[in-house]
């Protein structure tokens, strides 16, 4: 010791978490928790954590957490899962004691994705969902032999996979007739092996006869056989069919995509329940007949209604009716319906031009709005006295017969161009729904749709950026560019065929988006990584690459990401729960970051920031 | 409704309500259990008279006498009512046990004292030891025993015929004159404590247990300190044993660490249908004396939180309409070798 020569340590960089411990430099820690960077150089205990709620009985459980920017206030909304029903349920926090909700109730809604727009709020209930074995793809065959045992009558038969984790759901029908008489049993052959070899065991479903619910015959216990001897009578066939494939694959990666059977919602900000977003013709019917002295292009016309809404969606033309106006009357309009929608405030006449002979298609011809010719309210039942000429009608109504009704759920929102962007649906897990520009829920079923080079994975991000609609999946990014044309016309560009993001991978600043400057700070599951139109290397989390990379690649959905500008703090939720703090104040590059895990009591389920610099932590209890 | 295994090893007692939801989580389906130190407490204890044998007025006198319970019931740590045999925990295996009580040897005579007298002890007919006098005083005699047999199990006790046999000699000096002889239970209880393994019990969930549930382990009678905590390697400590495998409570979620009580936040989920085991390991071997263990859920305590510049603690809901300040987990940093 007599000759020790002191070390001193100035600066303290972070925690170091790649290679062995000897190769941690001096300044940095081999081990950290619950520290914070203060100034340049030094550290201390972290901050505590408090309450965001000052109410009787807070919120809990809390699954998800999005900033909702209301046009007069910074607000939360939030997915909680009710203990005690097992629903998500949806709610928006005002301030520390205003709750508003549930807004929004939906069986099997793990998490949802958020895109605030005008005010307004859309909302996507979506939950990660692993892949399942495919159900039989081929039905057996099925002949009726000499024997005895089954019922009379035609019977349908068919087959699923039964697996260690589950049951496919069945394969296609195979029917036989059995007459009465000498040949009442049916044997059964080729029967659906799993070419995978995961099924243990196969279910054999037949219906009673005439009937149309398949019902369990019998349990071929291995994936071999493919002949069984059918001389069961109707009544003692068991449990139906099952609708749901619950045969997981367990070690695949999970799926995030839209709720099945579930939609686009939106939220009015003011308490009221959310909605489904867009909605449907005006149906009913409604009188026309001549006016007071007025003109039109006399001749056959097409006249109808499209609904508006609160949230300004206008409905597909209904109520549509054929009528030939008069050169010097106007036309009027009565017993119009009304929408069984609450939300609809108006109702615009449109009509076609004159029609040349008449094939008697309402739907065959363009429609247009005609001018001047709106009732503003859901309630009146006439609009009288309308008074046009062809040359008038110039705003085009035609398109709204193309566009979703209902607007199926996905996992990821967005804006592009002042377009919603929805992502994932439980159908296609790799189509993006575009809408109209300026009209969130006026989405074309037709060309309004961008779909992702196929490859397994869903889409999981869209995000603008200089003026480019970049499209994530986890392991792939892509861009497309507006091109004037409708979205389905945009082609695609590849950008990286190895680095993506989960849902929730891209770093959302302050308050509004995700773009930052010129870059967006992305979770791939390389690392903590700036894009700026391409992945810069080394990632942020070059560092602390071997923690990074000992996290559970199926739990990555669970990855939160944001950026607080004003701290220069990174905030990640990882899949444990824990929370990964990165702090950049002195610059932001993969040696000068500083990094630290933090733990709490409550475990970081999910974060957000508002109010420009306060930082928002979500705590469920599963 | 599923059910909630507890096994604690090493420890000597387990207490009623082990799993007490405060704000929903768990409670127990024993009702029958109750938080004292006493661990297996004979319904009644008896001497076997008959084995006694009538001193004949010697200068010494050989004395056999033994102990048993009778009846077939047992208090579990000091309840009220008794369990009878068929009613104890399964695997309620006793490691070691032991009966420790005085029993007075009183006699008369023709003014003859005793002055002295040794014994050996016996198990089951099995000399264990010898019997110290530790007191010698008018008329009676003060036999401390004690016993240690491992391998009995609770549902033993229940055939046990001589729980402790002392075989005296007993020398009452010069003229001697013991005229009677007679074996009485000394005001003592008798009763038997010590460390055991209780294997398994079983709770009733009446909620699944869920990531981020709080969890105490406390003890009345303190003990608790004893555990070493350690999520290195040796995964020593405290360990939930479930159907996924062995769940090593870590330290960084451990939020409190006393004599009496260590609470700790679950980050592992338990299914209603699932069944845990909570075992203590001590990393340098050993026994750990907990005379009382109650195991309090403390409900979630999830929520929606922020950040405050300046917090030295953490502020945790506990939905009950309190909240909890808790110290921010273990602030800590590491750095590796400085040097050649």
């Amino acid at each position: 010791m007599r000759d020790h020569t002191p070390t001193p340590i100035t600066n303290f960089n972070g925690w170091w978490k790649r290679g062995s411990e000897d190769e941690v430099p001096s300044d940095h820690f081999t081990d950290c928790d619950n520290i914070k960077f203060i100034a340049t150089s030094s550290f201390g205990s972290r901050d505590g954590i408090g309450l965001s709620q000052d109410v009787l009985v807070p919120l809990e459980n809390i699954k998800r957490i999005y900033n909702y920017a209301t046009q007069s206030a910074n607000t939360l909304i939030i997915l909680v899962k009710n203990t005690v029903t097992g629903f998500g349920e949806i709610f928006h926090i005002v301030d520390s004691t205003t709750v508003f909700g549930p807004l929004l109730t939906i069986d099997g809604m793990t998490d949802f994705a958020f895109q605030p727009y005008a005010g307004r709020g859309y909302i996507s209930p979506f939950a990660p969902q692993q892949a399942t074995t495919p159900a039989p793809n081929i039905g057996l065959i099925a002949t009726a032999v000499a024997g005895a045992g089954v019922n009379a009558g035609l019977h349908q038969y068919a087959s699923t996979f039964v697996t260690p984790t589950g049951e496919t759901t069945a394969s296609p029908l195979r029917s036989v007739l059995v007459v009465a008489g000498p040949n009442q049993q049916v044997d059964l052959s080729v029967i659906p092996v799993d070419p995978s070899g995961v099924a243990t065991a196969r279910n054999i479903y037949r219906t009673i006869a005439a009937g149309t619910q398949l019902k369990l015959l019998t349990t071929i216990a291995d994936n071999t056989t493919t002949v069984f001897t059918d001389n069961t009578a109707d009544g003692a066939l068991g449990a139906n069919v099952p609708t749901l494939n619950t045969a997981i694959i367990t070690s695949s990666l999970g799926i995030d995509r839209g709720l099945q059977g579930q939609f686009l919602y939106v939220y009015n900000g003011d308490g009221t329940a959310a909605r489904k977003a867009a909605g449907a013709a005006l149906a009913g019917t409604m009188t026309v007949g001549n006016g007071a002295a007025g003109h039109t292009d006399a001749g056959v016309h097409i006249f109808g209604f499209v609904s508006e809404t609160d949230t300004g969606y206008l409905s597909p033309p209904g109520l549509l009716t054929s009528f030939t106006t008069s050169a010097t009357l106007s036309v009027s309009f009565t017993s119009v319906d009304v929408s069984p929608d609450s939300h609809v405030v108006k109702r615009h006449l449109v009509a076609s031009l004159r029609i040349t002979g008449f094939n008697g298609d309402l739907e065959g011809y363009d429609l247009f709005f005609v001018p001047n010719a709106t009732i503003n309210n859901n309630t009146d039942l006439f609009l009288n006295d309308i008074s046009f000429y062809d040359a008038d009608l110039l705003s085009d109504a035609s398109h709204l017969f193309d566009n979703y009704s209902e607007i199926p759920a996905g996992a990821t929102l967005g804006l592009y161009h002042n377009r919603l962007c929805i992502g994932a649906t439980y159908t296609d897990i790799s189509l993006v729904l575009v809408s109209q520009v300026g009209e969130p829920e006026a989405i074309n079923q037709i060309d309004g749709l961008i779909v992702v080079t196929l490859d397994g994975n869903p889409v999981t991000n869209t995000q603008e950026m200089r003026d480019v609609l970049y499209i994530f999946k986890r392991s792939r990014t892509v861009s497309y560019v507006d091109n004037g044309d409708s979205p389905s016309s945009w082609s695609e560009t590849v950008v990286d065929n190895a680095l993506g993001t989960p849902v929730h991978g891209i770093a959302t600043v302050l308050d509004s988006g995700s773009n930052s400057v010129d870059f967006l700070i992305v979770c791939t599951y390389a690392g903590v990584t700036i894009f700026n139109g391409r992945y810069q290397i080394p990632e942020l989390s070059w560092k602390i690459e071997k923690a990074w990379r000992d996290q559970a690649r199926t739990s990555f959905s669970n990855i939160q990401i944001v950026n607080a500008p004003i701290q220069h703090e990174i905030y990640i939720v990882s899949p444990d729960k824990s929370l990964l703090v990165g702090n950049y104040s002195n610059g932001m590059d993969s040696k000068k970051i500083r990094w630290t895990p933090w733990s709490c009591i409550a475990l970081f389920n999910t974060v957000a920031i508002v109010n420009i610099d306060q930082i928002i932590f979500g705590s469920d209890r599963v | 409704m599923g059910t909630f295994i507890l096994a604690f090893n090493s420890v000597v007692s387990q207490v009623g309500s082990p799993w007490k939801e405060i704000a929903g989580g768990l409670t127990s389906d024993s009702a029958l259990l109750a938080a004292i130190n006493r661990i297996v407490t004979p319904a009644g204890f008896g001497i076997n008279s008959a084995d006694i044998p009538t001193p004949t007025g010697l200068n010494s006198v050989n004395a056999e006498f033994s102990a048993k319970p009778f009846g077939n019931s047992w208090y579990l740590d000091g309840s009220v009512t008794p369990i009878d045999f068929a009613s104890l925990p399964s695997g309620f295996t006793v490691i070691s046990a032991i009966f420790e009580s005085t029993i007075k040897l009183n006699y008369s005579g023709a003014g003859g004292e005793v002055t002295s007298a040794t014994g050996t002890r016996s198990l089951n007919g099995n000399v264990v030891d010898t019997v110290d006098v530790s007191n010698l005083g008018d008329h009676f005699l003060d036999f401390d025993i004690i016993t240690n047999d491992p391998s009995t199990s609770a549902l033993d006790l229940s055939t046990i015929t001589a729980l402790v046999s002392i075989a005296a000699s007993i020398n009452s000096g010069n003229p001697a004159n013991v005229a009677s002889m007679q074996v009485s239970n000394n005001s003592n209880p008798y009763w038997i404590f010590g460390t055991y393994s209780i294997l398994f019990n079983t709770y009733t969930i009446n909620s699944p247990v869920h990531i981020g549930d709080r969890v105490t382990l406390h003890s009345d009678d303190g003990g608790i300190g004893i555990i070493l905590i350690n999520d290195g390697e040796d995964r020593s400590g405290i360990n939930l044993i479930f159907s996924g495998g062995t769940h090593n409570i870590k330290t960084v979620n451990i939020v409190e660490l006393t004599d009496t009580d260590l609470t700790f936040i679950l980050d592992v989920d338990f299914s209603v249908e699932e069944t845990v085991t909570v075992s203590a390991t001590l990393k340098t071997g050993g026994v750990i004396l907990i005379k009382s263990l109650q195991v309090l859920l403390y409900g979630n305590v999830s929520g929606v939180y922020t950040l405050v510049s300046g917090k030295t603690t953490d502020t945790i809901y506990r939905h009950d309409g309190t909240t909890t300040e808790v110290a921010i987990p273990e602030p800590f940093a590491k750095i590796g070798f400085i040097g050649n």
